[in-house]
């Protein structure tokens, strides 16, 4: 919780004057010390006037600029004529208030404080998170600890090879950008005009990642969080590619550690290989013999190597069902059942089925 | 006194009323949008609002389907003036789309400051000005989009009664093609669709949408669909089925320095192209009948009169949206790295 309250002068009269509240969920600018005449006045006009009696903008770079009122709305209290913007006045911004009550036009300026400049955001995370990485690598997850600044994001992240060289645009650079719903996680995607063969961009420009080479993604510090600080330093995920990935994900391959009933010891599953993080948390789950799910916890570890499910209640003996939903993508977006690249030559399905695939095991 | 202002009061009202069509499915209200990262119109001025946060399209009628004008349009300082009512300097904004209505000829931004997704429609008057559309007390409807959990809402377009919505995944590697009839239905939220492309006759792959723009020829409804791999595909609308896997027909590879942000059909001479903007090359003509060789527009056209001001097309670079005014021209967003943000008119090259 935070607020700022600044007083301002106005006008010749020392008791007019402005303030402008700043806090965790309200915003206002306001006139104090208008009398109830003038008060009454602005009620009896129509609202419509009141935002050219009141107006506050933004002062921007370009003097000449025309410059529009902030959205918001005017309301007038008891005592105070007030403005209430849309959005936050921003830090570090200067606004132009101009008040022409029965006064004569009065202009100011009043700016925001620029928060404190300490970074405090940093990436937590990138997924894959394994040291060697296939050189159809498909995608990769950039976890921040809070939200960033969202303009012009792809030139703070940079892939660098061993010799120095920078790949060039190794991502789809899309303006709708791929967060999650929270803000902080960033899916950056390969190019795939460059990690599927036999395309135009890949003979043009050459595949992303080869075998043999090592690389760096670094994602800058330049890249402001959403406050407007810099990160805490500059993050760098260095990783060595060995071969293309092209066999669909199987999870008859994975192994099974049953846990025992009465406890709420987790069921612990190893992967033959590591997969996609963010899908892992939701396209396994376990259902009971009667194929409802099973309320609990499922963690992603060791490399996205390692699943563990740890039940809400302790396990009752008897049969389950460890689903999978084939969707379910490795590195390189190879399915259940199903590579990245199709053989056209194979009946490709002609209806879109929701499928699981399920791996039964025993509770004793 | 009183009774003047009365009846020019009644004037104004009937005038307006007048001037809003009538869209079927819609009720009276103040929609809530945390996001928008897609607009398209119906022809008759319904505004259609992809909001990814909320996973939700929303249909909002604009009440504004008068034709105000045939001007072009040429705005500079865009970026500061959509700062202005955000509240924040030219800089921290970040324009997520621009459309035309057709009904009015008026153009609709959505921006939101470059630090949060809360947006702020504009309306950009043929006359130049701009003024907030507000979403209180309007007509709207909505429809939530299921199974949509985290994807990004990259395009849309109405299309025969149907708004059909390119969906990309932040998770899997899924292309989604959501065909939602209008008005909407409760039941109906459209059907996913994965699309495919051949590449070289050999491999199949699916394949997300970065972008598409409707047009028709022959009287049927296709799409162009440019993926986020190279093709540039024809797709008759008449296939986008529920539950279907559609594969659409090549009309163009496009290289890797091609990377497509926005495009539209239109009509020159008899003949069908699209106009591309391309954030490598400029903004581009190719012709939408199947022909493989993408041309960049270099040479000014003959006839040109001296002293008219026109840049060539090769020379527009960082444009950043595009729409199509009208038939014959194009209106465009041009943010150059570090530079302020301007909206210009073109011709149709």
């Amino acid at each position: 919780m935070f607020a700022i309250a600044l007083g301002l002068m106005l006008a010749a009269d020392p008791s007019v004057k402005l303030t402008m509240q700043l806090s965790q969920d309200s915003q206002a600018f306001e006139i104090i010390g208008l009398g109830e005449g003038e008060l009454d006045a602005l009620r009896k006009s129509p609202p419509a006037d009141w935002a050219t009696i009141f107006s506050v903008s933004v002062k921007q770079e370009s003097p000449e600029s025309l410059t529009l009122p902030m959205s918001g709305r005017h309301i007038i209290t008891s005592r105070t004529l007030r403005f209430e913007p849309r959005f936050p006045p921003a830090p570090g911004v200067t606004y132009r208030v101009s008040f022409s009550g029965s006064k004569l036009p009065i202009v100011g300026e009043v700016t925001v404080p620029k928060v404190d400049p300490t970074p405090r955001t940093s990436v937590v995370a990138i997924f894959p998170s394994a040291n060697r990485l296939p050189e159809n690598t498909l995608r990769f997850y950039l976890q921040f600890s809070g939200p960033m600044n969202l303009k012009d994001i792809y030139r703070h992240v940079k892939l660098i090879r061993d010799d120095g060289q920078e790949v060039d645009h190794p991502f789809l650079e899309i303006e709708e950008q791929l967060w999650s719903a929270d803000g902080t996680r960033l899916t950056l995607l390969c190019d795939p005009g460059r990690v599927k063969r036999g395309l135009v961009p890949r003979e043009q420009d050459g595949p992303i990642l080869e075998e043999g080479r090592r690389y760096t993604l670094v994602i800058d510090r330049g890249w402001e969080d959403a406050e407007g600080r810099l990160l805490r330093e500059t993050a760098r995920k260095t990783f060595d590619v060995g071969p293309p990935d092209d066999t669909p994900v199987d999870p008859a391959n994975w192994t099974l550690q049953s846990p025992v009933k009465g406890w709420t010891n987790p069921l612990l599953i190893r992967l033959a290989e590591p997969l996609d993080r963010a899908l892992l948390a939701r396209m396994v789950w376990i259902e009971d013999a009667a194929g409802q799910r099973v309320p609990g916890e499922l963690s992603v570890g060791g490399g996205e190597r390692v699943l563990t499910f740890a039940p809400a209640k302790s396990w009752t003996a008897g049969c389950y069902h460890l689903t999978v939903d084939t969707r379910l993508e490795d590195l390189c977006g190879n399915r259940v059942g199903e590579a990245f690249e199709v053989d056209m030559f194979q009946q490709v399905q002609q209806k879109i089925l929701t499928r699981t695939v399920r791996r039964a095991f025993e509770v004793r | 006194m009183k009774k003047f202002l009365l009846s020019g009061a009644i004037v104004a009202l009937a005038l307006s009323t007048a001037a809003a069509a009538d869209i079927p499915g819609l009720q009276k209200g103040s929609p809530v949008i945390k996001s928008i990262s897609a607009l398209a119109f119906c022809p008759q001025g319904c505004l259609f609002i992809g909001d990814p946060a909320s996973q939700t399209i929303f249909a909002v009628n604009t009440a504004d389907s008068t034709p105000s004008g045939t001007g072009d349009l040429n705005v500079e300082k865009l970026d500061e003036k959509l700062g202005s009512l955000l509240g924040v300097t030219g800089k921290d904004v970040k324009i997520s789309d621009v459309k035309v209505n057709p009904a009015s000829g008026n153009v609709y931004i959505a921006a939101s400051r470059a630090n949060g997704p809360a947006p702020v429609i504009v309306r950009l008057g043929r006359d130049g000005s701009l003024k907030e559309f507000s979403l209180k007390d309007v007509a709207f409807a909505s429809v939530k989009l299921p199974n949509a959990a985290g994807e990004a809402i990259t395009n849309m377009a109405f299309v025969d009664g149907k708004l059909i919505v390119a969906g990309l995944s932040t998770e899997e590697f899924a292309s989604t093609l959501r065909v939602i009839p209008f008005p909407f239905k409760d039941a109906d939220q459209g059907a996913g669709i994965e699309i495919f492309h051949g590449a070289h006759g050999k491999l199949e792959t699916k394949s997300p949408i970065r972008t598409f723009a409707p047009y028709r020829v022959s009287g049927a409804d296709y799409i162009l669909a440019a993926y986020t791999c190279t093709p540039l595909v024809r797709i008759p609308v008449s296939d986008l089925k529920a539950g279907a896997k559609v594969k659409g027909s090549t009309i163009a590879e496009l290289g890797n320095r091609n990377r497509p942000l926005d495009m539209v059909v239109y009509t020159k001479d008899g003949k069908d192209y699209l106009l591309m903007a391309n954030s490598a090359r400029g903004v581009m003509k190719i012709p939408a009948t199947g022909v493989d060789k993408v041309e960049a527009i270099t040479a000014r056209p003959k006839g040109e009169k001296a002293g008219v001001g026109y840049e060539t097309i090769a020379e527009l670079k960082d444009v950043t949206q595009l729409d199509a005014l009208d038939g014959g021209r194009a209106l465009l967003v041009i943010a150059p790295q570090g530079g302020s943000v301007s909206l210009k008119t073109i011709p149709m090259p």
